[in-house]
């Protein structure tokens, strides 16, 4: 072989190893340098002041041992896989009441205990995306190409709604007085829900279902979701979808997020048999007309339970 | 002119040492780098094949709190494979997997000798998972249990308890 080629190859040969070098050693440092690692390194350290050697010594060893790894919940029935717990570590934990994010205990445990962490997992109310385990990525505020952002603190019982459609049995005041909102306003004029209002709106009846990526999102401020979209087209309508026919209606911003939420909860989602919430019964409230009757009675019953429910509509009606 | 002769071709012999010395160098430098980054590549690769987490439940989960195991109960946790004993001496957690072809046994209540059996092979095991008789090779394993801050029972099924030893409680 000539010389001149040789000599081209073997500065070769060095550049491509050193490179290689260079890259799998950053790769390496990469993957031993983890967001959540840290977290799980503080966790055990204030896990181990509060717990006590001496009188749960196999818990107390087994702390000592733990590795950093990543925690995940599998829910198989709605495909849900969260990592969420990798950080927040004391969700369950009554000992970390006090403690400063990411450790903090959840602030509703009666509501934990009544959706076990290890069978619901966290999106399945909170939204986010559960597989991240970066702080950003996890889309605790909107990041762009993840379309469900974490629920906002005032629309957070949108998410108890997608299942509960008895909202006054499990106490969801903001549901409640959304409906009373969609009520008052007359909303079910132009937009049909359960097969009651009018057709000049689109239908609202499985909103909650509608795909993020169909929005026009040109005009929304902020994060592109749902949520936000939601928000600013009840503020202003015109402004988020130019040329629509509804006009801005005068409600507080409090008002808005339980309209809000209402209307984001209104979901035609099939859950698992085992996740349905069993039939409380309650006395419906004497206000309550049959498409709200419908709305809380359809979604989460099987067919013969609706067609009962429907057949007892009229009667509602007519009161 | 001889000797000038000798000292050109000293010096001659000596560049081409110098030279030899950095073929060397070069051809060493080379080899150093090519084998060190096929190194680094081959173990990048290597951690390719043991993932930090798999798409499966958690081997370790909670199965409740303590009272609900009552003393010389047998509670067979659905969907994992394992059952929960509790005794006068303490609690454990055995597999419920046959080791024989990975069927999943039946608790037996109405025999004192025997305490699970296989429906598929007949394979019978103690209360404490030891093979009775039929075809299964081992005994059964007994997994790691403990009770957390919370006073919930946990058992780590990706941890053999192989001295079988008790959870006191």
């Amino acid at each position: 072989m000539e010389k001149a080629v040789l000599r081209k190859l073997t500065s070769l040969c060095i550049i491509c190893g050193v490179a290689v070098l260079v890259l799998s050693g950053f790769a390496a440092f990469r993957d031993g340098e983890r967001e959540w690692m840290p977290h799980q390194a503080h966790y055990k350290e204030q896990l181990l002041k509060k717990l006590s050697p001496v009188k749960n010594p196999i818990l107390y060893q087994r702390v000592l041992r733990t590795q950093p790894e990543i925690k995940q919940i599998v829910v198989d029935e709605w495909g849900a896989v969260d990592r969420c717990t990798t950080c927040h570590l004391g969700i369950e934990d009554p000992l970390f009441a006090g403690a400063a994010q990411p450790f903090k205990t959840h602030p509703y445990p009666e509501l934990l205990k009544k959706h076990p962490v290890e069978k619901y997992g966290c999106t399945i109310c909170h939204g986010g995306q559960g597989l991240a385990t970066t702080y950003r990525g996890a889309a605790h505020k909107g990041i762009e190409h993840w379309p469900v952002p974490m629920v906002a603190k005032g629309m957070m019982q949108s998410r108890c709604g997608v299942c509960h459609k008895d909202f006054l049995a499990i106490g969801a005041d903001r549901l409640v007085q959304g409906r009373e909102i969609f009520k008052q306003m007359h909303c079910a004029g132009c937009h049909r829900i359960e097969k009651v209002g009018g057709d000049v709106g689109p239908e609202l009846s499985a909103f909650a279902d509608k795909d993020p990526g169909n929005f026009a999102y040109a005009n929304v401020e902020g994060s592109h979701s749902k949520q936000a979209w939601v928000m600013q087209h009840f503020k202003d309508p015109q402004k988020v979808t130019p040329g629509t026919p509804m006009r801005p209606y005068p409600m507080t911003d409090e008002q808005i997020e339980c309209l809000a939420s209402y209307v984001l909860s209104l979901s035609q989602k099939e859950m698992p048999r085992q996740y349905t919430p069993k039939e409380q019964p309650s006395a419906p409230s004497p206000q309550a007309h049959a498409w709200t009757a419908a709305a809380q009675a359809a979604p989460l019953t099987l067919a013969g339970e609706l067609s009962a429910s429907a057949a007892d509509q009229p009667e509602r009606s007519s009161k | 002119m001889n000797s000038e002769n000798g000292a050109a071709l000293s010096a001659n012999a000596c560049g081409e040492t110098l030279d030899e010395d950095r073929r060397g160098f070069v051809k060493k430098l080379t080899g150093t780098a090519l084998a060190l980054g096929l190194a680094g590549a081959a173990v990048e690769c290597a951690r390719f094949l043991k993932p930090n987490v798999l798409y499966e439940p958690s081997r370790v989960f909670k199965v409740g709190a303590l009272e609900n195991y009552p003393f010389g109960s047998r509670t067979v946790i659905e969907g994992r494979g394992v059952e929960v004993v509790r005794e006068r001496d303490g609690m454990h957690a055995v597999s419920l997997v046959c080791t024989h072809l990975g069927c999943l046994l039946k608790p037996v209540d109405n025999d004192p000798g025997v305490g699970y059996a296989c429906p598929c092979h007949g394979s019978t095991f103690t209360l404490k998972g030891e093979v009775l008789g039929g075809p299964a090779p081992k005994d059964l394993p007994w997994y790691e249990m403990y009770l957390d801050q919370t006073g919930a029972l946990v058992v780590d099924a990706s941890k053999v308890n192989h001295k079988r030893s008790k959870l006191p409680v």
